[in-house]
């Protein structure tokens, strides 16, 4: 064997083993980060965090046209009869699907109450209702009716997290399997043959990544007034149209009620308020049920044999730079660590603007502390060397 | 061939005819608009309004106009002027073109150089009338005039709104449902009568309580008390004329001090 070839054998044990030590030692780190209460507020931070959002925060993603298909109705802070009122012109008028994002908790025994009954009973209208944390749902009265059509308000059951980016799209009960508003308009607006063509039931079995088109100003959308003054009501033929709180008045920025953090917060990290009213992402997800843009996440498996490929890669290159270099060793590692930082980021949202999600997020970090391993192993290899003798690229 | 060829020529533009007047026929829908642009010189036009082919829109000082169509491309309006349905095309608002990587690498650039600052909000209460604010006529005026224009500024954030007009003899309430921000009304001795005291005032409320309503009093004079006061008042016109006012100065100055106002 060739002294080159022995050298290069050297090279990639020296590496595979200070890969296997870096990743050991960043698993110990990261039990010790995640479970200590002092890192709290650090660890709640990070889980909030992605370099995906930077994505939306950024505006990165291409501008798109406004989508027409789906139409907003503020409530505000209305009654019951004004509600009741702008539900029967919509009813009226020749939208594909109603969706009625309110749940009206109390009986008040008016009359708005009663031609409310009626009306949520009709058939392209969706009422709403929210799955608490043991399961039982949130309704509104049994006075507006009992088997109402239905779909589940909730945005994920993933507690983790406060940012949405995800969606469930069912939940199954021990009784049987509930979907969410967004899933039963999107159902009622699509014909059976486009639902099965697209195979949407077999693609919202497992909680999707949102895939975000805009905000509210991404939507048309009107208030109760508007709907009621309304002349002509072509506007809302074949549309979906979606009943919700838009804030007082519209997209009043600091009213919170029904508002969510969501990946389009210009504020990726630390403290903001959030962005986006909940009618919105219901709106967003209604989009992509519709357009069937889906975003498509690269499987864990992959994400880990990238994670290990790219810090086997790190260890490597720095255990064999470390030779050849000896002062500017460190600025090198630098520079070339911030250089792939940003290539790589770069790729991930080059890739989610093409529909795939990789969160390379702990690649990044994993990798550089790989690298910065190298100067640990190279001690410990030292150390061995004191004790008994072992053959290393690094002698 | 030609044979074949023809029929499928006829049917292509068929289907191109019959696709571009079902668009057409969809028009223009009113995604956002301020101030209060006007489609065939009397309808307002409202949010979720639509234009077709026959349509004329007119905008005024002040006026923008967003408007969206069915592929959802919209088109922005903001210089005042009248627009015919085919003109609007010429104001698509252009999508941005798509630079990614250079959006990317701008936005690494200035984190780089930390070029990202943030301002820091400050921690004042803002607090601004957000209701309905009586112009004209003025609270407590005596008028003679053949029709009058109430006008009102609605700084609220609904549109639609209540005009009241109560006969303070009689007590009885008038309410007119209208936007904008004015209404003419004629003394046709049914809504308005000569010598009768009104009150006035504007709410977004279909029902608000008329107890803590800000109304504006207005008194109607007959001819008689017209030409009366226009006597008394005579002589102070003449004087200021001699101090060198204009006529409008001293109507303002009568109508403020005197609550006796020509319109």
């Amino acid at each position: 064997m060739s002294k080159k070839r022995k050298h290069r054998k050297l090279l990639l044990r020296d590496g595979l083993f200070s890969t296997l030590l870096s990743l050991l030692v960043c698993y110990l780190f990261s039990l010790l980060f995640f479970n200590t209460s002092f890192f709290d507020p650090l660890s709640k931070a990070l889980q909030d965090f992605s370099f995906l959002d930077v994505y939306y925060a950024e505006r990165l993603n291409e501008q798109e046209l406004t989508d027409t298909k789906v139409i907003l109705v503020n409530v505000e802070h209305k009654t019951r009869q004004e509600l009741a009122n702008a539900l029967d012109k919509v009813i009226e008028s020749r939208a594909k699907a109603i969706g009625f994002d309110v749940i009206l908790r109390e009986f008040e025994k008016t009359a708005a109450d009663t031609l409310l009954a009626k009306l949520l009973k009709e058939d392209r209208v969706i009422a709403t209702y929210i799955i608490g944390d043991d399961g039982e749902e949130i309704k509104s009265h049994t006075f507006f009716g009992e088997n109402l059509t239905s779909g589940f308000a909730n945005f994920s059951f993933d507690s983790s997290s406060s940012v949405i980016r995800e969606f469930s799209g069912r939940y199954e009960s021990k009784q049987d399997i509930k979907e969410s508003l967004p899933v039963v308009l999107a159902r009622q607006y699509l014909s059976p043959k486009e639902w099965s063509a697209r195979e949407i039931d077999e693609k919202i079995a497992k909680p999707r990544v949102i895939n975000y088109q805009g905000g509210l100003d991404h939507y048309l959308h009107l208030t109760i007034d508007d709907i009621l003054y309304l002349e002509n009501t072509d506007l809302l033929n074949d549309k979906i149209i979606l009943f919700g709180y838009l804030g007082s008045p519209s997209g009043n920025s600091f009213d919170i009620e029904d508002k969510h953090f969501t990946p389009l917060n210009t504020t990726t990290a630390g403290k903001s308020i959030p962005d986006m009213y909940g009618a919105t992402i219901h709106a967003n997800i209604i989009s992509m049920l519709i357009s069937d843009r889906f975003m498509y996440k690269v499987p864990r498996l992959l994400e880990l044999t990238l994670l290990f490929l790219f810090s086997f890669v790190a260890s490597v290159y720095f255990i064999w730079l470390d030779r050849r270099l000896n002062i500017s060793y460190r600025t090198v590692r630098k520079t070339v660590l911030f250089v792939f930082s940003i290539l790589l980021v770069w790729i991930t949202l080059l890739l989610f603007k093409r529909g795939i999600v990789f969160k390379s997020a702990t690649i990044i970090a994993v990798a550089v502390f790989s690298a910065g391993f190298v100067k640990y192993y190279k001690h410990l290899v030292r150390y061995i060397n004191t004790k008994r003798k072992f053959k290393s690229y690094l002698n | 061939m030609e044979r074949i060829f023809l029929p499928r020529l006829t049917l292509l533009f068929l289907f191109w005819f019959v696709g571009t007047a079902t668009f057409a026929q969809q028009g223009y829908f009113v995604f956002k608009k301020t101030g209060s642009p006007a489609l065939n010189t009397s309808t307002l036009l409202e949010r979720g309004s639509q234009l077709l082919e026959s349509d004329t829109l007119y905008l005024g000082q002040k006026d923008y106009v967003l408007l969206v169509n069915e592929l959802g491309e919209l088109f922005e309006i903001t210089k005042p002027n009248t627009y015919a349905f085919s003109a609007i095309a010429d104001y698509r608002r252009r999508l941005e073109a798509d630079s990614f990587t250079e959006k990317y690498f701008t936005y690494v650039w200035k984190q780089f150089i930390n070029r990202i600052k943030k301002k820091q909000e400050s921690g004042v209460v803002y607090r601004e009338e957000r209701n309905i604010k009586l112009i004209a006529p003025r609270d407590s005026v005596k008028m003679f005039a053949p029709e009058l224009k109430f006008v009102w500024q609605n700084n609220s954030d609904t549109e639609a709104l209540f005009f009241f007009l109560k006969d303070v003899k009689t007590g009885h309430l008038t309410k007119i449902g209208l936007t904008g921000e004015q209404i003419i009304l004629g003394l046709d001795n049914q809504l308005l009568k000569t010598g009768q005291t009104y009150q006035w005032s504007a709410s977004t409320e279909s029902f608000p309580n008329l107890n803590e309503l800000k109304f504006h009093r207005l008194t109607l004079l007959s001819k008689g008390e017209f030409e009366a006061l226009e006597k008394e008042v005579d002589a102070l016109i003449r004087a200021f004329t001699l101090l060198g006012f204009s006529e409008a100065e001293i109507q303002e100055a009568i109508c403020q001090d005197y609550k006796f106002c020509r319109e």
